[in-house]
């Protein structure tokens, strides 16, 4: 997935003129991060496949909604993802368990399903140990906001903790999440991303 | 209530306040009135606008942390042929009639005949999994009709004890058949909206609830309506009844917006 941003732009130009052939190359290259975000999101297969594919109709009726200028087309994709995934929960009146699935147990959910590794995930994978080293308290009221879609309230509701508990947890998770990723993207022996 | 009046609020800001608030705003943590109010400090405050974009190198790795798990195989196909707007079709397999090197006619015969059976078996197979491919569609819609009942059930339960206070939304273009109606329990403090008649939208578009408290509006949440424009939308409001004068319903960007941004198709009053 490490793609030029030009092969991108060449994609889009191709979606644009409706060309059948660069959806397919299109969903190839990233349908499945595209499906691996709105499974997380969801934590059912059956929502994830309907996330997936409004997405992907969606750049399809609409690729003018992306500026190459703004960001790089993969970022963007994940963005509209991420949003459709949480609309639909709330569509569903779904509330996924409140620690959500681990990844490594949707891993084994799913499967004889192959994980693919990329190259150009070093920067999730990265984050995602950097998260392991923040207090439980402040990962998870990070991961509800970001993945669930809860707000403060929603997050003091469910968890019965005061409001401001709340507050201060998701700012000092993410105020030493931030000072983390610096440190590491600068020196990054600090965290090794190699997953073995 | 004009669609004016909809719009975002002004209000005092004290600046250390609120970019303590943008990396909460940057994961999507924070409450509408609480958005309302980085959204606007984003435009007049340089300190905020940086601490932002500190924070969307971090979003945009959130968003990969996911490690990539292989999507069900047709699903890439299902796709492609619902970007014709249409379902997948069976997928027949067109025979090779080529026909053999010359031989005894018993032999061109049991060829003849071979090649047949398999013509038929192969459209049978084809005829086959359009069938199991309708009977799933069948028990799908029976699912989602059943979870539907099972909704209204909730819904029924939970409105209809306690105290409940009852608003209309009418249509802002006068448009009679078109009307919503909210009925609000005061006691348990959640809310059922039902709307009928309102047009269809694109499907990237959304209908959003409003509720107009002071200078704040805040989201009741998302909803769309089925080919016969009703809908409905059960949710728990985050203001008392007491401080919301008015309600309104607008049409959103999928996922829905943090303030109205277009004008309201219906208004109602508490």
């Amino acid at each position: 997935m490490n793609v030029p941003q030009s092969d991108d732009y060449e994609l889009m130009r191709r979606i644009s003129r409706q060309d059948e052939a660069a959806l397919s190359a299109l969903y190839e290259r990233y349908g499945g991060a595209v499906y691996s975000l709105a499974l997380r999101v969801t934590q059912l297969v059956e929502l994830a496949e309907e996330v997936t594919q409004d997405t992907m109709l969606k750049i399809w009726n609409h690729p003018e909604r992306w500026d190459p200028h703004k960001g790089r087309l993969l970022v963007w994709l994940l963005t509209v993802t991420r949003h459709a995934a949480i609309d639909r929960l709330r569509g569903e009146k779904r509330q996924p368990d409140l620690a959500g699935t681990p990844v490594e147990d949707m891993e084994n959910i799913l499967g004889t399903r192959a994980l693919v590794d990329d190259p150009d995930w070093q920067n999730g994978r990265l984050l995602r140990r950097l998260m392991g080293d923040l207090p439980a308290e402040q990962s998870t009221v990070i991961e509800l906001a970001f993945f669930q879609g809860y707000s403060h309230t929603d997050i003091a509701e469910k968890l019965r903790l005061p409001l401001g508990t709340v507050k201060t947890r998701v700012r000092l998770g993410l105020q030493k999440l931030r000072t983390l990723w610096e440190t590491a993207t600068v020196d990054p022996t600090t965290h090794n991303t190699n997953p073995i | 209530m004009s669609s004016e009046s909809l719009r975002a609020p002004a209000g005092s800001i004290n600046c250390d306040e609120i970019v303590a608030l943008v990396p909460a705003y940057a994961i999507g943590a924070t409450d509408p009135e609480e958005t309302l109010l980085v959204e606007k400090h984003l435009a007049d405050c340089p300190e905020a606008v940086a601490e932002l974009s500190a924070y969307s190198e971090i979003t945009e790795a959130l968003l990969a942390t996911s490690p990539v798990i292989a999507p069900p195989a047709d699903l890439g196909a299902r796709i492609v042929a619902a970007s014709r707007g249409s379902s997948v079709p069976a997928q027949i397999i067109r025979p090779d009639f080529t026909l053999p090197p010359k031989t005894s006619d018993l032999r061109r015969w049991v060829w003849l005949v071979g090649t047949m059976t398999a013509a038929v078996a192969v459209l049978l197979i084809a005829a086959n999994v359009v069938w199991i491919s309708e009977l799933r569609a069948v028990r799908q819609r029976e699912d989602r009709l059943l979870r539907l009942l099972e909704e209204q059930n909730l819904n029924v339960a939970s409105i209809g004890s306690g105290e409940a206070r009852v608003a209309v939304l009418t249509s802002t273009a006068g448009q009679t058949d078109l009307i919503g109606t909210l009925v609000w329990n005061v006691e348990e403090q959640n809310a059922l909206l039902y709307v009928s008649n309102l047009p269809d939208i694109p499907a990237d578009r959304v209908y959003q609830l409003w509720l107009l408290a002071g200078d704040l509006r805040i989201s009741g949440g998302v909803f769309r309506v089925d080919t016969g424009g009703m809908g409905w939308l059960r949710f728990q409001p985050d203001v008392a009844i007491e401080n919301v004068q008015a309600l309104g319903i607008t049409a959103e960007p999928e996922g829905g917006s943090e303030a109205p941004t277009s004008d309201p198709i219906l208004i109602g009053e508490i």
